[in-house]
């Protein structure tokens, strides 16, 4: 084996450098079954079917997923964890694998707690090391279900057996699923269930390997910040959306399809990204409160509008939802590299807000507020996501309606209109917004435009009025800083270690803290939720309670501390990063913050 | 023994990353059959990129330039201007994008292509929708069909439009060679790909590839659907050479459309009434085919059914004729 650098963070630590509680016998409150196999296996299946039992029993639930971008092949693998205690990361080791070939014991096998066990397919495991149960899952789900891709879910009714499973609730997660697709799959998947039951059975032992500890989070709801940043948009007074195919965006746009016709709203799949953030510019003009989602390459082609909103003070939401670039990159897997585009791309200057949100509960409410600061200061607004908080299921708060506040700003009604003596769409004010109509309103006639232009719209190379523009537009970033989202910080008043981060880095981070309690070290979070303009107060103020800042996140430049450097000159903090595709692990990142080499 | 229709040479390998009945991967495999291996192509993002790469292999016996998904008529344009430029003028230089890659978001770049008279091939291969991110509409998205934009629930039924016409909107750019092409009719495929590659300047393949998980069918029956699409007049065999229209695949009579929409899932929720639209329009489009070849052909020129590929047709014509990048 070889010598894991001190800089890569993607190695999980050994178990016997995690605190003892979680080596102690009797019923495990914090589990993790990872589920690996070839794309296509049904290893993403079982990890849904585990999360929605563990849901069922009132734990918190973390799913994470390993796939390539491909409809069929390669090594998949996918983990869900399921604990008493709030769980917002992948657990750092596996206590159970489930495998369906040797490559998935080869992988798996790095992640698996020693007092761990393998459940593996006789028909694609050859070997394994100790503690490694071979039962025929495909073979059983061939030749008695008639199908052998129905071993997933053999898979599924073995381990509810193994790990002692109320079975009437483990059948019931079943039907959950495969209900509404009706007959004759959920039959067949109940029959792999059973006939899994009595595999483990008969081939095991009548009694569990593990127990697991039902929970008692009863409030909890299962999502995804991609699902909810969608239910955000529809609730936040969201009426057209535009995309274009896109991981890991898509679900974006797919959730919308359905949800938003109901609502009055228009989704439109646009030819590609030119087109999508255009036709959201369009929209918005139009009066509708616009919103498109993408990722890095789209976000590319979409740079050339976001300077036009910008520039012709149209108010759009931007979704970006990270993943590993540039070009083609890694669609599937996870980053935080867009950071310096969203803040900076497209040429010429123009103010524009950026957004992050940590978790699903987060995502909804700053979708809504994104909406609301689009519209009320009329620029472009992104709210930047990353592969993880996009797509992997989670127990999540149940989103806070009472909250929910729509402001449209300076949009015009036709009482104000008329009330007005001259309509000017870019009239200057004391707060740099100007009054905006909608086409068809009476008296409200103007030309909205990306060329520089006067008060009335009109094309305009004056430098006074270039001047008076640019100030007026730009003037928005300081203006607007009281109404910007402000950060949540985590922990005690005072924090020997200090982790500024954004986005799902939220989930490491915060359970690096536990970690560190437990070793008696105190820290602080500083979960940024606005980062651009950059929240300088906040930070130079948490910097102040924290004897040692770092500063967290997925790239390999460090795109936020240099932010933070820049804004913060004479303030001291030390970068963590990776870049390898995988989210931080909580036991590496305390080691990376009490080693010193960050 | 008979003489092999169809080149032994493989150059696409197995251990590829394509789903069982891949469509898409049956075009590749037949293209570089009738192109051999002075060949380079050009793929988007795509579906193909993730077939042709998975580490620690390539399924490719040939050269393959990944590209933006909008880019691939330009990517070959300039791979071809370089090409001859270094005195690689005998290479074959192919792009080969889905139908997303082609007719939504690299319309723009296909048609500076072929404008440009480039001396390339263009492949689009056909799915009829967004597979590589599970399967969302595209323009070449046939008129009913579900996917995951175009829902078939309560009211909605799939999707509103009818698929785009990229046949029409190539002719309109005048190529040297274009064709419609089916993996399930290896012969005629084979024949249209050694006839583009002796011809200079633009050409241009629409290629039927059909997608066992994206239309919602079983993997087994690819080639079966595929031989129904071109039967019941679905996709129509036929090529375009200097404006000329011939049908390579000729049908006394149309099989009924309802066999080959039963057959998938993504069509499981028409209608009778919808069925029989569809049934029109295929009619209407063979008609249509037979008309323009009718046109084309003088009568004593008429294919004759049966007829293998043309001998009679004029002389492949040099691409200086239409300017070449």
């Amino acid at each position: 084996m070889t010598t894991t650098p001190a800089t890569d963070l993607s190695t999980p630590v050994p178990s016997e450098r995690l605190p003892p509680s979680t080596r102690r016998a009797g019923p495990r409150k914090d589990l993790s079954v990872m589920i690996g196999g070839q794309g296509g296996d049904g290893t993403l299946t079982v990890s849904d079917l585990l999360g929605r039992y563990f849901h069922e029993q009132h734990l918190y639930v973390y799913t994470a997923r390993n796939v390539l971008s491909r409809i069929r092949g390669g090594h998949a693998d996918a983990s869900t964890r399921g604990s008493v205690e709030p769980v917002w990361a992948q657990k750092a080791t596996q206590d159970v694998l489930v495998a369906f070939d040797d490559e998935a014991v080869r992988i798996g096998q790095a992640e698996l707690d020693p007092e761990g066990f393998i459940l593996g397919d006789q028909g694609g495991v050859s070997e394994g090391p100790e503690r490694l149960y071979l039962l025929p899952l495909s073979l059983t789900a061939a030749s008695k279900v008639g199908n052998g891709l129905y071993k997933n879910t053999v898979a599924y009714g073995a381990l509810s057996h193994l790990l002692g499973f109320d079975e009437t609730k483990a059948r019931g997660v079943i039907e959950g699923r495969f209900g509404r697709r009706g007959g004759e799959a959920l039959q067949k998947n109940l029959s792999a269930f059973d006939l899994g039951r009595t595999l483990a059975r008969e081939q095991v032992g009548a009694n569990p390997l593990f127990l697991l500890e039902p929970g008692t989070n009863t409030r909890s709801i299962l999502t995804t910040g991609n699902q909810a940043a969608a239910l955000g948009f529809v609730v936040g007074g969201g009426r057209f959306f535009a995309g274009y195919p896109i991981t890991p965006a898509t679900p974006i746009m797919d959730h919308l399809t359905r949800w938003l016709p109901t609502f009055g709203g228009v989704v439109r799949q646009a030819e590609d990204e030119l087109s999508a953030i255009n036709m959201t510019i369009g929209a918005a003009y139009a009066g509708a409160r616009s919103m498109t989602a993408t990722s890095g390459p789209g976000l590319s082609l979409m740079t050339e509008g976001m300077g036009h909103a910008g520039q012709a003070e149209v108010p759009v939401v931007i979704v970006d939802c990270q993943r590993v670039g540039p070009s083609t990159g890694e669609p599937t897997r996870h980053e935080q590299s867009d950071l310096l585009h969203v803040v900076f791309g497209s040429h010429g200057e123009f103010p524009r807000f950026v957004l992050a949100p940590g978790f699903p509960a987060d995502a909804f409410e700053l979708t809504v507020e994104a909406l609301n600061l689009a519209e009320k200061w009329q620029l472009p607004v992104f709210l930047l996501l990353d592969e993880n908080l996009s797509e992997y299921t989670q127990s999540s708060e149940p989103f806070d309606l009472s909250k929910v506040r729509i402001d449209r700003g300076k949009l015009l009604s036709q009482e104000a209109l008329a009330a007005l003596p001259v309509y000017k769409r870019y009239l200057f004010t004391d707060d740099g917004i100007s009054p905006r109509s909608v086409p068809g309103q009476r008296g409200g006639m103007g030309q909205t435009t990306g060329n520089e232009h006067d008060e009335w719209g009109h094309v305009s190379v004056n430098p006074e009025n270039r001047r008076r523009m640019m100030a007026k537009r730009l003037g928005k970033m300081e203006r607007a800083r009281g109404d910007l989202p402000r950060a949540r910080i985590y922990g005690e008043a005072r924090g020997q270690v200090g982790f500024v981060g954004y986005g799902s880095t939220y989930g490491p981070i915060r359970e690096a803290q536990r970690l560190l309690a437990g070793r008696g070290i105190s820290s602080r979070f500083f979960q940024a939720r606005t980062l651009w303009p950059v929240p300088t107060a906040e930070v130079e103020e948490f910097l102040a309670t924290v004897e040692r800042a770092f500063v967290v996140e997925h790239n390999f430049t460090g795109q936020l501390a240099l932010l933070l450097r820049q804004a913060l000159p004479r303030s001291s903090f030390s970068s963590i990063v990776q870049y390898d595709g995988n989210a931080f692990r909580a036991p590496a990142l305390v080691k990376r913050v009490t080693e010193g080499r960050p | 023994m008979a003489k092999l229709t169809i080149p032994r040479q493989e150059l696409m390998y197995s251990g590829h990353a394509a789903c069982p009945g891949c469509g898409p991967a049956l075009a590749m495999r037949l293209l570089l059959k009738g192109l051999g291996p002075r060949t380079v192509v050009s793929v988007p993002a795509s579906c193909w990129t993730v077939i042709a790469t998975p580490y620690p292999t390539t399924a490719l016996g040939v050269g393959m330039l990944d590209n933006a998904i909008e880019a691939t008529g330009a990517s070959i344009s300039g791979l071809r201007a370089a090409a001859d430029a270094l005195g690689l003028g005998d290479l074959n230089v192919v792009g080969f994008a889905g139908d997303g890659g082609t007719a939504d978001i690299g319309l723009q770049s296909l048609s500076g292509m072929l404008e440009r008279g480039t001396d390339a091939l263009y492949v689009m291969y056909d799915n009829e929708a967004y597979m590589n991110t599970g399967v969302q509409r595209s323009s070449a998205t046939p008129q009913g069909a579900w996917t995951t934009t175009t829902p078939v629930a309560g009211e909605a039924r799939g999707k509103l439009e009818p698929k785009k016409d990229i046949m029409a909107i190539v002719l309109a750019h005048h190529p040297v060679y274009a064709a419609t092409l089916n993996p399930s009719f290896p012969e005629d495929f084979v024949r249209k790909v050694e006839k583009a590659r002796e011809r200079k300047g633009p050409r241009f393949f629409h290629v039927y590839a059909a997608c066992p998980p994206g239309w919602r069918y079983d993997s087994d029956q690819t080639i079966e659907l595929g031989r129904l699409a071109t039967y019941a007049g679905i996709f129509p065999l036929y090529e375009v050479e200097m404006g000329r229209l011939r049908i390579t695949r000729r049908m006394g009579q149309l099989k009924p459309v309802e066999e080959y929409l039963k057959a998938q899932g993504r069509f499981r929720h028409f209608s009778p009434e919808e069925v029989q639209q569809v049934q029109e329009q295929a009619r209407a489009r063979w008609d249509d085919l037979l008309a323009r070849e009718r046109a084309a052909n003088p009568p004593e020129r008429a294919a004759v059914p049966g007829e293998p590929a043309s001998p009679a047709l004029p002389p492949p014509v040099a691409g200086e004729a239409l300017g070449r990048t």
